[in-house]
């Protein structure tokens, strides 16, 4: 077995443009995931009565059935939906497809911590808050968020690197990210150095989940953590 | 527009394919539980050398997708064979098949997590455990099967049982080295009537009731360990 490193090197050049591409589908993926978790984990803790059963049905499709059923699901089905509608999206960017697969998919899987996260924040805080005149947003806001963050920071953190992992499978419906690049070349050298693909896709992945997970802990350490204990 | 009655034929095609793939991911989950074990055992004891090859290992899975961990897998393993046969002085040459591959690729893969889990649960029993087994004469062995064992599953049980869920959930990776599981088929089915959408709602509909039940089992079980 022999790898050659001058291919790997080349090949590197060919695919760390896609590097941003990935991240900022990510950041935005990752960014309304944690918006949608937000509102789930509320509905979902207010028990409200329409909304209560029909999360109950979303987080148990979204949580027993693999990214990449749902990633195919919206792919096809989505356009389907519309044209019931009379509306015509044929047109739309594969991007935004993905987008709307993951931030569902996460959407599930982060309400499932935040929920916890806030519930375990005593009691007494509310009825503390509630004792010297805060309601609603401004307690939430206030007394609520600020302990709730430092609890749920490292699993936002951990959901945020799978998330990156997760996007290695967008190449089924044809996205051109980093590992869409990847099975491009492959086929366009007649699949003859495979191994050498995967590896610089595999280090650059690597790169991504260590710059996720270090950004993370520089912001917990900047903004969530510090701020928390010095109160 | 959707057919219903493609989907239930879909259905019925992919169910056959639910036990190869609840099979496989028992096989993976029983390897990952057993190379697990062994990398908790490196890390509760601090072995030198280990150590430091597990802790690469930790932050290699951390940082790759399964999918590419499969690729990597699957194109190197064949010639790692071959040349450590070579290597042996052997002439002969075999290919890996791909279920092989697969299982010994994802047992790796999955092995970080449940040596983490077993390490949690092996210092969530109390170190007073030991004391008392050694106390009544019980020898390390003893106490570990007699004693912590017992204590620890209680509290490991949960999370093997909610990876042996994710594990079915990853291997609909699978098709990618060839393996032909739940999604493979849903993939054979659509190419053979053109209609995707309902092969891929049939698959996901197969994933829902298999993970939904089992899961439901594994919550009233989980309910009914905790009483001790």
């Amino acid at each position: 077995m022999t790898l050659d490193l001058a291919y790997c090197w080349k090949i590197l050049g060919r695919i760390a443009p896609k590097v941003p591409y990935t991240l900022l589908i990510v950041v935005i993926s990752g960014a309304l995931g944690l918006l949608l978790a937000m509102g789930v984990a509320a509905i979902r803790i207010k028990k409200w009565k329409v909304l209560y059963p029909l999360t109950n049905l979303y987080m148990s499709f979204f949580r027993s059935t693999p990214a990449i059923i749902h990633i195919f699901l919206i792919y096809y089905g989505l356009p389907m939906l519309f044209k019931m509608a009379g509306i015509n999206i044929d047109g739309w960017d594969k991007t935004l497809y993905c987008l709307i697969a993951l931030i569902l998919f996460n959407g599930a899987y982060m309400s499932e911590f935040l929920r916890p996260a806030y519930l375990s924040v005593d009691k007494g805080q509310h009825d503390a808050a509630e004792s010297i005149g805060m309601t609603g947003f401004l307690k939430f806001r206030r007394v609520i968020l600020p302990q709730l963050i430092p609890i749920a920071l490292p699993n936002i953190e951990n959901s945020m690197v799978e998330l990156v992992k997760d996007t290695s499978i967008l190449f089924v419906i044809g996205l051109v990210d980093i590992m869409g690049k990847a099975k491009m070349i492959i086929s366009n050298d007649y699949g003859v150095r495979k191994l050498e693909v995967y590896i610089v896709t595999a280090a650059l992945y690597w790169l991504l989940t260590y710059l996720v997970s270090k950004g993370f802990q520089i912001a917990g350490k900047r903004f969530g953590i510090t701020k928390f204990l010095q109160k | 527009m959707i057919q219903p009655a493609i989907i239930w034929q879909d259905c019925l095609a992919i169910f056959s394919a639910v036990p190869f793939t609840l099979g496989t991911a028992f096989a993976i989950l029983i390897a990952s539980i057993l190379i697990g074990m062994l990398i908790a055992w490196v890390r509760i004891n601090n072995i030198p050398v280990a150590k430091q090859i597990v802790h690469f290992w930790i932050h290699y899975i951390r940082g790759i997708p399964l999918i590419i961990h499969l690729y990597l897998a699957y194109y190197a393993l064949t010639p790692l064979v071959n040349g450590l046969m070579a290597l042996l002085g052997s002439t002969q040459t075999l290919q890996v098949s791909p279920l092989a591959v697969l299982i010994v690729a994802y047992s790796l893969y999955a092995s970080i997590g449940q040596s983490e889990n077993i390490r949690g649960a092996y210092l969530s029993v109390d170190r007073q455990q030991w004391d008392a087994s050694y106390s009544v004469g019980f020898t390390g062995l003893q106490a570990m099967r007699r004693v912590i064992l017992p204590q620890g599953l209680v509290v490991a049980l949960p999370v093997f049982c909610n990876s042996y869920l994710n594990i079915i959930k990853g291997l609909s990776l699978a098709f990618t080295i060839g393996v032909s599981d739940i999604l493979a088929r849903a993939k054979i089915c659509s190419a053979q009537n053109f209609c995707y959408l309902e092969a891929y709602i049939a698959a996901g509909l197969v994933y829902w009731v298999l993970c939904g039940s089992l899961g439901y089992a594994f919550q009233r079980m989980e309910r009914s360990l905790k009483k001790w």
